[in-house]
């Protein structure tokens, strides 16, 4: 049996379709029920649905032995896993995004509202900017609209809720995509069926 | 009338099993000090998992700290000489930062260490006795080994720069075959050598026929040899099924030039063993060309599967 952890939502929805297709099926999942693991004993697979930002946790701990999840909680959070495959899909980027017309003093301080604080830091290291880092949950554009930081970091997709809001892209950090990643000790001894699931995402 | 056994719990009944098996095989107890100078932690924490250390002052005003390893403590205290390699086994403690919550954690951790000479053989029948540690534990699990100066072979042909060396040797270890090749494109590196890379991380053939396949010069071909001898001597002994060859596995270059192993067992997520030849560490702690080889089982990786006899989700 494998265990996948799925991403709540759309790339969840869409993962599971082509591993549906693949013969992965598990018609439970359409049901539209509030469970959150499906099990298909026939085709040896059990789905979790999680939040997306927890999925590496449930890899990492072995509590799923693959699962699907985006670059930047990888970015983030670092998780001892492997990451198999780059599925090309859920593309979005990491981006800086000030309001419009915004200029840098580098004399002052700059203040950054984020959720990836991490990659926050590690980018405005690279470039030898020294910064304050604002930690927040959601919401992120409201931080400099509201005058709480200068900039944020933050996953950028189309571009219309900074559009929305008086905001643009000052700077692309990083492209994202949707990983595929399997538990290190589940990929030695399921590896012949974890390589097929990939195979069948590729 | 019960045995006295059968009073353990399964962690105490397993680390009996293990000093037995130990010494049946001519390794005898070593006991480390609690303490060391901070200093002497510090100057190697790069072959410290986690690479944090605990400091404290002693009564006499002295920097010390709890010991997170106790490899570098048994290289620093015993003597050995070139002919007859020590063979010890250690039962201890050691004090690390849990990932996560950042607190300190009081780890149970049991090892074997040869030091000396330690010539091939010496290092598979070390191996071979990572294995059968494990069994205990569960017949279900595999060691996994690679070879650090195979890895340091085949980077050596791809690029100088150490920043892009340990980039390539992270990206392996993830089996990140798209990023390999990303990074090869961003840096201008052969493709035909980081090829190599992916096809050898990424598990797609027997380990040691990969290893053969890619050889590029003589110390790959001697780590290649090195492989096939342990493989074999492995085989000899039953246990082939246990060992997988796979290079995305590596460790700190400066320290371990040579096999390096990681054991799992079924129900754990994560590596219950580590270990390998670390003769560079010996070399760095002026040690001269004295050989080691060690392995370290985590019982904090395999206590809830002991004690529950159920799956460990750390």
């Amino acid at each position: 049996m494998i265990n996948i952890a799925l991403p709540k939502g759309r790339l969840g929805d869409k993962v599971f379709s082509i591993l549906s297709k693949a013969g992965y099926d598990c018609s439970e999942m359409r049901d539209g029920t509030r469970q959150l693991i499906f099990t298909n004993n026939k085709s040896g697979v059990s789905y979790f649905l999680v939040k997306p930002s927890d999925v590496s946790i449930y890899v990492e701990h072995g509590a799923a032995d693959i699962g699907i999840v985006g670059k930047d909680i990888l970015v983030e959070y670092e998780p001892d896993v492997y990451e198999l495959l780059d599925l090309n899909i859920g593309k979005c980027n990491m981006c800086v995004a000030a309001l419009n017309g915004f200029e840098d003093n580098p004399e002052l301080l700059l203040r950054v509202a984020t959720k990836f604080v991490r990659t926050a830091k590690n980018y405005f290291d690279s470039v030898n900017r020294d910064i304050e880092i604002i930690k927040l949950n959601g919401s992120i554009e409201l931080a400099p609209i509201l005058g709480l930081s200068d900039v944020i970091v933050d996953i950028v997709e189309t571009g219309t809720t900074l559009k929305e809001n008086n905001l643009s892209v000052i700077k692309e950090i990083m492209p994202i995509s949707a990983r595929l990643i399997a538990n290190k000790a589940s990929y030695y001894f399921k590896t012949e069926e974890i390589e097929k699931i990939k195979q069948a995402l590729m | 009338m019960k045995d006295i056994y059968d009073f353990l719990n399964p962690q105490e009944k397993l680390t009996l099993d293990l000093r037995r098996l130990y010494e049946d095989n001519g390794f005898t107890k070593f006991k480390v000090a609690k303490f060391e100078a901070y200093d002497f932690y510090a100057s190697n924490r790069d072959f410290l998992i986690g690479g944090n250390i605990v400091p404290f002052t002693d009564t006499n005003g002295r920097l010390l700290a709890l010991k997170p390893d106790v490899t570098l403590s048994i290289v620093k205290n015993i003597e050995y000489n070139d002919n007859t390699p020590k063979r010890l086994y250690y039962t201890e403690n050691v004090y690390r930062e849990a990932k996560d919550i950042h607190e300190l954690r009081e780890i149970f951790q049991l090892g074997v260490e040869a030091v000396g000479s330690v010539d091939l053989y010496e290092a598979s029948r070390l191996i071979s006795l990572a294995v059968k540690s494990l069994m205990m534990i569960d017949e279900s699990c595999v060691v996994s080994v690679s070879h650090m100066g195979y890895l340091e072979g085949l980077l050596n042909h791809i690029t100088d720069n150490k920043n892009i060396r340990k980039q390539i040797l992270g990206l392996m270890g993830g089996k990140n075959v798209h990023e390999l090749r990303q990074l090869a494109i961003r840096n201008d590196l052969s493709s035909q050598y980081i090829e190599m890379a992916c096809d050898l991380c990424s598990g797609s053939a027997a380990g040691e026929d990969l290893a053969c396949r890619y050889i590029l010069d003589d110390s790959m071909r001697q780590a290649a040899e090195e492989l096939i001898y342990t493989c074999d001597s492995l085989r000899s002994d039953g246990l082939a099924d246990k060992i997988k060859v796979d290079f995305s596995h590596s460790k700190t270059p400066s320290y371990y030039n040579g096999i390096i192993i990681e054991g799992y067992v079924s129900g754990v997520a994560k590596a219950a063993l580590s270990g390998g030849r670390y003769d560079s560490l010996l070399k760095r702690m002026g040690k001269g060309n004295v050989s080691a080889f060690g392995f370290a089982l985590y019982f904090d990786a395999i206590e809830r599967k002991l004690m529950t006899g159920g799956v460990s989700h750390d």
